[in-house]
């Protein structure tokens, strides 16, 4: 499904966010992807939904070298995988309904098959009584199941979400979980970037560590907190004691 | 929800939005009035053409000391001359009432037109069906009486001329007015991709091909387009009937008459469907030259 061989990333000529990173995620995988803030999370996914070129590196995704898709070939491609952006990103002056609809539509589906889904998934992600409201007169989490009942609704391959519970309360976020288990047992390979430790270890799924510029696959949960451990002195250069609590949600 | 759905881009609320229907507005009064212009021009000297050109005007002057009987020897052996001449249909002597109507507009009432030594006129009309060589003609007159010919052929030309070049003048400016509709278009088009570039990303990376973003873009210009040039295209038919209402004043209005008028008005409606297609066509090529930059 998605293959990174020593991939590295950078702005401009800022530092590498990313260096040498070498994974592999099969068809139908369900990850999440943790790692302190600031450590190339979203840098990463970016690079999956082909919003960025890496600077070094092989990538193949739906088993095709990147480096070797015409743009022509790239809306195919990107209609295939649904995003959650950690700043949700809809468009402020369409409604939450032609926000979601938006998939379907660029990719020229018939009106009646778009009222039908759209008007479904909006009311299941709880925003039935929203439908028309636009996006600036939604609270954070609500804009935030606008933006993930986007990623969705197309069904996509591959789902990548960026924080997708940042703003939500707990009893949303486990419902917002499902959600995404619901579409990962139709097929879709899911990957989640989050800082929410209870879900990671409620939702017993492998984690992919991201911490200098490189990125671990650990199947062991119980590693979680040496991790954060490693995290904290990559990021504030301390020593000693991990915090006692776990990094906020943003 | 569907036919009336907002654009994903929200256009109609960029600046252009506002100044380009009044650009193309005025672009499309300036191009409707040139050609409106030129046509009824031409059709005016279409109908004075055929009058001229049909027309030979033949002219006797009296000689120093001449006496009348001489000269109206003259003349009537010059109209059986031209009688017999071939091509010829009609040929009649202007009398002298006739040419003092002529001469009256221009040297008043009170002039006493007995005291001129005007030359005699003869009004020759002819047939069309074949070509009268004028300099023959003019020869044979020569030889025989000493009256002269005139085919108005100095006249036409320059009138041919004068139209030439204000065809050229018609073409010019419907040029010029093309080229700035297209880089008017094409300015606001721009501005408006740079407004909503992040938009435009968005929709990229949903998966949105450049021919739906385009799309959109030309919608919105063929929209302002359309707007701004039938308001142009109706304030020129409005200026244009003004000017035909003086001219009708006139006796030379005769030319802008019923008849003709349409071809302006068609001219002129012509118009907002060309100034819609020019805009279409420029947002287009204008948002996939600027997309095919992005990733
Ligand atoms: N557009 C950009 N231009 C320059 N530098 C950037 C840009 N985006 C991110 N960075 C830098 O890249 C590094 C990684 O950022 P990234 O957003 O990927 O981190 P993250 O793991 O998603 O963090 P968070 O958990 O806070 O969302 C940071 O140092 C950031 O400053
Ligand atoms: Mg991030």
């Amino acid at each position: 499904m998605i293959r990174f061989e020593n991939v590295g990333m950078r702005y401009g000529t800022g530092p590498e966010v990313l260096r040498d990173v070498t994974f592999e995620l099969k068809a139908g995988a369900f990850h999440f992807l943790v790692g302190a803030s600031g450590a190339g999370k979203s840098t990463l996914l970016k690079l999956m939904y082909l919003a960025h070129r890496p600077t070094r590196g092989l990538i193949n995704i739906f088993d095709r070298n990147l480096a070797s898709i015409p743009r022509e070939e790239l809306p195919d491609i990107r209609q295939r995988i649904g995003v959650v952006y950690q700043d949700f990103r809809l468009l402020n002056h369409l409604s939450a309904f032609d926000n979601v609809a938006l998939p379907l539509r660029v990719n020229g589906a018939r009106e009646d098959v778009v009222q039908k889904h759209v008007g479904e998934l909006l009311g299941w992600v709880g925003l039935a009584d929203h439908i028309n409201a636009l996006p600036p007169t939604l609270s954070g989490g609500q804009k935030q199941r606008v933006a993930i009942a986007r990623a969705v609704i197309s069904r996509p391959s591959l789902l990548l979400a960026d924080e997708p519970t940042g703003n939500v309360d707990d009893t949303i976020a486990v419902r917002l979980l499902y959600l995404f288990e619901e579409l990962n047992r139709m097929g879709t390979t899911v990957v989640i970037a989050t800082h929410n430790k209870s879900l990671v270890d409620r939702f017993k799924h492998p984690v992919m560590r991201l911490g200098d510029g490189q990125v671990r696959t650990e199947e062991d949960e119980a590693d979680w907190g040496a991790g954060l451990r490693r995290d904290a002195e990559a990021s504030f250069g301390t020593k000693g004691d991990a915090p006692t609590v776990p990094p906020r949600e943003l | 929800m569907a036919a009336g759905r907002q654009s994903d881009i929200p256009l109609s609320r960029d600046p252009s939005a506002r100044f380009l229907p009044w650009i193309v507005a005025f672009l499309t009064y300036i191009a409707a009035l040139s050609v409106a212009g030129y046509l009824a021009l031409a059709q005016l000297s279409v109908d004075w053409n055929d009058g001229l050109s049909n027309a030979i005007t033949v002219e006797i002057t009296a000689l120093e000391g001449e006496e009348d009987a001489s000269i109206n020897g003259r003349v009537q052996t010059t109209v059986a001359l031209l009688r017999g001449y071939p091509g010829v249909e009609s040929v009649e002597v202007l009398s002298r009432a006739k040419i003092r109507e002529f001469l009256e507009p221009w040297l008043g009432k009170a002039l006493d037109i007995g005291a001129l030594p005007l030359p005699r006129l003869i009004d020759v009309r002819l047939s069309g069906d074949e070509d009268v060589d004028v300099v023959a003609l003019n020869e044979k007159l020569a030889g025989s009486t000493g009256a002269r010919a005139d085919d108005h052929a100095i006249w036409r030309d320059r009138m041919e001329r004068f139209l030439g070049s204000l065809e050229w003048a018609a073409i010019a400016i419907v040029a010029v007015v093309v080229a700035a509709a297209v880089i008017m278009v094409a300015f606001a088009t721009r501005g408006s991709l740079a407004a909503h570039r992040e938009t435009i990303e968005l929709l990229h990376l949903i998966g949105a091909r450049d021919d739906y973003i385009a799309r959109q873009f030309q919608r919105h210009a063929m929209r302002l387009a359309m707007i701004g040039s039938v308001l142009g295209a109706l304030a020129a038919m409005a200026t244009a009937f003004l000017i035909s209402q003086s001219a009708s004043g006139l006796e030379t209005g005769a030319g802008l008459g019923a008849e003709t008028a349409y071809l302006p008005v068609v001219a002129t409606l012509a118009l907002p469907p060309i100034s819609t297609i020019v805009a279409l066509f420029t947002a287009r090529r204008t948002v996939l030259k600027a997309l095919r930059r992005m990733t």
